[in-house]
């Protein structure tokens, strides 16, 4: 059923990684640290490692994928040149593939072409669809694209339900005329949920890409963005249940204290203990470091009050 | 960089750290820069697999702790063929220490009555008090049928509270003085 979580990585030459290894994921998989300390990057090396290694194109289309979400193409150019070849592996000391700087560019420009927008979903060979939610909103295309796979599952009664967890007055929620819409119990017109304030669009957002991810994996930068503290219990709730329900593998970053309690709070209250609590730091000598917190161990961290941001 | 006390107890409550507390605001010392890991029992402190040394280990990892303060009883060497008394509660913790790979971010500071070397903080605590007193409050134990060591414990805090409602502690007792530098030698860089 979990075969396919990555349960380990190792990292090299790759933006601010110079041999980096960690292990011990779990289902769910929350990152915290300072600012700077590789937090994206680290969720950018998981997301092109749940690519297949048969394929680089593959890979680079990952790896053109969240660059894009992030960077110009300019930018992305000297990125890669500066850092000439790209290793990453998914097992450590097991399969190391280099990348040719000279075919990655250009597969990576061929792709750009073919995406205009940050924040895709790529599917690869076993046709499972994985999603990199970036900082930025995700687009009312993708949104579209998404709710129209929620449709054909036939899960939208299932959606609508779970948005009310969030809002109660909230009735239903439809994509009308390409344009994401809510009505309420008590007023039947449809209103843009852009009207509506940006977490409920960033809930919805993460919210369909859970039932998307099935049997795949979800990556969310910064994952309280939007969100209003006294709904990110009821956010994780959701994480948790659905990401269990779907076999999804979730990894999310957040700066936020709050974010970082209510998922050890929403945690405790599942007793959901295939989860991890990863923090970045980077070390006196430069290095990166990433500490990776089990169930236990994070639960007790945070009973004794300790700083774990 | 912090720097850790693990001591016994929980880290939340505060009779379990009080008078650590208050020894770091006597002596000026920053306690935002202290991560206290409460031990629970004093077993806890001799193994090496428990919870709060991975999560020990991995806040040296990250370079996030530096030094470490372990503060346990001595208890009484009859009560405890292992660990009783000051110098088996050392001695064993030292192995664990050494097993641990902490020796070198180490010190280690055992409550106990001073002069009889043994007994927990309540017994260093009493020792700071007038002698009379403390006679008064050891007779009363003993012919008290409070035979546990906790009921003496929590019996022993009230009587201090009461006996000495404006002064918590006589923090300037030379009583406290190992504890005073073992603190401080914390806190040296």
């Amino acid at each position: 059923m979990d075969e396919h979580l990555l349960k380990n990585i190792q990292i090299k030459d790759f933006k601010c990684f110079k041999n980096f290894k960690a292990d011990g994921f779990k289902r769910v998989n929350l990152i915290g640290g300072k600012n700077n300390v590789g937090k994206t990057a680290f969720m950018e090396a998981c997301y092109i490692n749940t690519y297949p290694y048969e394929s680089t194109n593959s890979s680079s289309m990952a790896l053109s994928d969240i660059v894009f979400t992030r960077y110009n193409q300019v930018i992305l150019q000297d990125l890669l040149l500066e850092k000439g070849n790209l290793f990453i592996a998914k097992e450590i000391e097991k399969k190391v593939i280099e990348f040719n700087k000279a075919s990655l560019v250009s597969n990576i420009f061929d792709t750009l072409l073919k995406y205009k927008e940050g924040d895709l979903g790529l599917r690869d060979k076993e046709g499972l669809v994985k999603y990199f939610l970036g900082n930025n909103q995700i687009t009312n295309d993708k949104l579209e694209e998404s709710y129209g796979k929620i449709i054909e599952l036939e899960k939208e009664k299932e959606i609508d339900e779970l948005i009310r967890n969030i809002d109660s007055s909230i009735k239903s929620f439809r994509i009308i005329n390409s344009q994401p819409k809510c009505n309420f119990i008590d007023n039947s017109t449809f209103v843009d949920i852009h009207e509506l304030g940006d977490g409920l669009y960033k809930y919805i957002s993460i919210l369909l890409s859970l039932f998307i991810c099935h049997d795949s994996y979800l990556f969310i930068d910064e994952i309280d963005n939007g969100i209003h503290y006294s709904n990110l219990d009821k956010l994780w709730e959701i994480i948790l249940k659905v990401s269990r329900e779907k076999n999804v593998q979730v990894f999310a970053t957040t700066h936020s204290k709050e974010c970082i309690e209510s998922y050890a709070r929403v945690s405790k209250k599942f007793e959901d203990e295939d989860m991890t609590y990863i923090k970045m730091s980077r070390l006196e000598d430069g290095t990166i470091k990433a500490g990776v917190r089990d169930y236990e161990m994070f639960q007790d961290t945070l009973d004794d009050e300790h700083e774990i941001r | 960089m912090k720097v850790a006390i693990l001591h016994e107890g929980n880290s939340k409550k505060t009779n379990d750290n009080a008078l650590i507390k208050l020894l770091l605001e006597d002596l000026n010392l920053d306690e935002n820069r202290v991560e206290f890991f409460g031990f629970g029992p004093k077993s806890n402190f001799y193994k090496t697999d428990y919870i709060k040394y991975k999560n020990l280990k991995l806040g040296i990892e990250e370079e996030s702790i530096n030094k470490i303060l372990f503060i346990l009883d001595a208890d009484k060497e009859e009560n405890d063929n292992t660990y009783g008394g000051l110098e088996k509660t050392k001695l064993e913790l030292e192995k664990v220490i050494a097993e641990l790979g902490l020796a070198d971010l180490s010190n280690i500071y055992v409550t106990c009555d001073p002069k009889t070397q043994d007994g927990y903080l309540e017994s260093l605590i009493l020792s700071s008090i007038p002698i009379k007193h403390k006679e008064c409050i050891e007779t009363f134990l003993e012919c008290s049928e409070f035979k546990s060591k906790e009921n003496h414990k929590s019996i022993l805090n009230q009587i201090y509270k009461r006996a000495y409602p404006n002064v918590p502690f006589d923090l300037s007792h030379p009583n406290f003085d190992a504890l005073k530098e073992k603190l401080h030698n914390l806190f040296n860089k």
